[in-house]
């Protein structure tokens, strides 16, 4: 039987082993389960775009089990903390847990995101949330409403690419956002 | 609460939003009196309430480590509830406020590359002490008001409550005689509605709820009558804290798993609730992300600038991890008990 627990592991096996910070973590689960991870969790919109609390529970009960480690690190600039979240054994993720994406993919799609600055994993969850979700097709214009200070210096082009490069095309049709937005409303 | 009540009934708007309608309003009187000030002026403020991140320093005034709106309740909550924690030096904070540029990316590994930044308030370093009083004091209102057991229960009570008025409502036929409340009673209509007016969201308050508690206890859903009438007798589902069972977190997460698995049905049933969203640390909301970086407190160091409570302050420091405080409530006290007998190799 797959836990939650057993996602979050095997999301950070994807990304190496380690994964660095929560908003990074958010944001890629929910791109992966675009593509086929199948978490279960539910997600919401949040200050950084989708967020899931159901994953942060998880995460916690990871850590609880003794699956994932968490350090703390302090960012260089101004101190300020954040987690590194490190799998405890490599070899103990279960295969199921990746979904149909598999174990091989699973590690090209989140190894392409941990190498993606933070803002611009940001922006690229939320132009998808947006259109999926939220059935916004102007989700550019809404983008800039809802973040106009992160936006700028070619981070919301380079947001985009990165969709187009995990085949995650945000729409730009009212009737396709329509006609494939669903709930984002599962259950574990 | 009211927010998790709108959403899973597709009316779900936050109240940021609802406050920058309220003073967007035509027919309400916020408006006229800030655009009697410079024309456009209520567009401006309802904008600036409605934004998610800062672009200059009057959005830290709304959002940000030292907001009003934590300034208001920090002293109002310790006040109203006659509580002897959580006392703050607001004459010293104000006094040693500065305004400084920070990072407004998420906290993540320093990436190279650009870097955004806004302006927000720190402190001058002469009022350390004061800001680790100031962000104590929050931890603790959290800590012994916001999340004390019989608040949540209370809280989640009524949060029940309002999704059985708010599925009921959709029937208007049966809605009155189902809820015991007349047919154009504030809940009633704000919950039928699909997209409840700024007048419907004025019309809900603590006392129209507290109010109705009286009617709905002759509701002829059971659900709904049971509900009122313990809310109105203050007769609360009984608490069962995980950390009965120990500190440790795993054991934690075993005895959920078995409450959740004996207890599955009456969950669904809402005869059982969980809260597993009442988490605390020095920054953390209930429930939330990563908080934003302007809420978090900046300190100015004077060789590096503003930077981030947690390296300058150790006792800051020692609160950041962390602490979680899942509850189940019951309706029924021997269900508690029985979720906390030993069995099954949990002990």
């Amino acid at each position: 039987m797959i836990e939650p627990e057993d996602k979050v592991a095997a999301v950070v096996d994807a990304a190496g082993g380690k994964l660095v910070s929560r908003v990074r973590l958010q944001k890629t689960v929910y791109l992966l389960d675009q593509l086929g991870l199948g978490s279960g969790f539910e997600f919401e919109y949040y200050h950084y775009g989708p967020y899931s609390r159901d994953l942060d529970i998880a995460t916690g009960d990871a850590m609880a089990l003794g699956v994932v480690r968490e350090e703390i690190r302090h960012r260089a600039s101004d101190g300020a903390s954040y987690s590194v979240f490190i799998l405890e054994d490599r070899n103990a993720s279960k295969e199921q847990a990746f979904g149909t994406l598999g174990k091989t993919r699973a590690a090209e799609l989140a190894s392409k995101l941990a190498d993606t600055h933070v803002t611009v994993l940001e922006l690229a969850a939320t132009v998808d949330w947006l259109w999926r979700y939220e059935h916004c097709a102007d989700w550019r214009s809404e983008i800039v409403r809802r973040k106009p200070m992160k936006v700028g210096s070619g981070r919301l082009d380079r947001a985009i690419a990165l969709l187009n490069d995990l085949t995650l095309r945000p729409s730009e049709s009212a009737s396709e956002a329509g006609a494939l937005a669903g709930s984002p409303v599962t259950s574990t | 609460m009211f927010e998790r009540v709108q959403k899973s009934h597709a009316a779900g708007r936050k109240h940021e939003q609802w406050t920058a309608d309220i003073i967007r309003d035509e027919a309400g009187w916020i408006r006229p009196l800030l655009d009697a000030h410079r024309a456009g002026f209520a567009g401006e403020v309802a904008s600036l309430l409605a934004a998610e991140d800062p672009t200059d320093i009057y959005h830290a005034v709304v959002s940000s480590s030292f907001d009003a709106d934590r300034l208001d309740y920090l002293r109002r909550d310790r006040l109203m509830t006659g509580t002897g924690a959580g006392a703050i030096d607001f004459d010293w904070l104000m006094e040693h406020i500065r305004v400084r540029e920070i990072e407004i990316d998420a906290v993540d590994s320093d990436a190279p590359g650009d870097t955004i930044r806004v302006p927000t308030f720190c402190f001058d370093s002469k009022a350390l002490p004061a800001a680790e009083q100031f962000l104590l004091a929050r931890y603790t209102l959290h800590e012994q008001v916001y999340f004390h057991k019989a608040t949540r229960c209370v809280e989640h009570m009524i949060e029940r409550l309002l999704h059985l008025l708010a599925q009921r409502a959709k029937s208007p036929d049966t809605a009155s005689s189902m809820t015991g409340l007349s047919a154009d009673h504030a809940l009633l209509r704000f919950f039928a509605a699909d997209s409840p007016s700024v007048r419907d969201y004025l019309a809900m308050d603590d006392a129209v709820i507290t109010s109705a508690l009286g009617a709905m206890q002759a509701a002829g859903d059971t659900d709904i009558a049971e509900l009122a009438k313990r809310l109105n007798n203050r007769d609360l589902y009984k608490t069962l804290d995980l950390r009965a069972f120990g500190e440790d977190e795993g054991r934690q997460t075993h005895w959920a798993r078995r409450i959740d698995r004996e207890f599955k049905d009456k969950l669904v049933a809402g005869k059982v609730i969980k809260d597993a969203d009442a988490a605390i640390s020095i920054y953390t909301q209930i429930g939330g992300d990563d908080e934003k970086v302007y809420k978090k407190l900046h300190v100015l160091d004077q060789a590096e600038g503003p930077r981030e409570i947690t390296t300058l302050s150790r006792m800051i420091e020692s609160l950041r991890p962390r602490r979680q405080f899942t509850r189940y409530y019951f309706a029924d006290e021997t269900d508690r008990d029985k979720a906390r007998q030993p069995r099954g190799g949990i002990r």
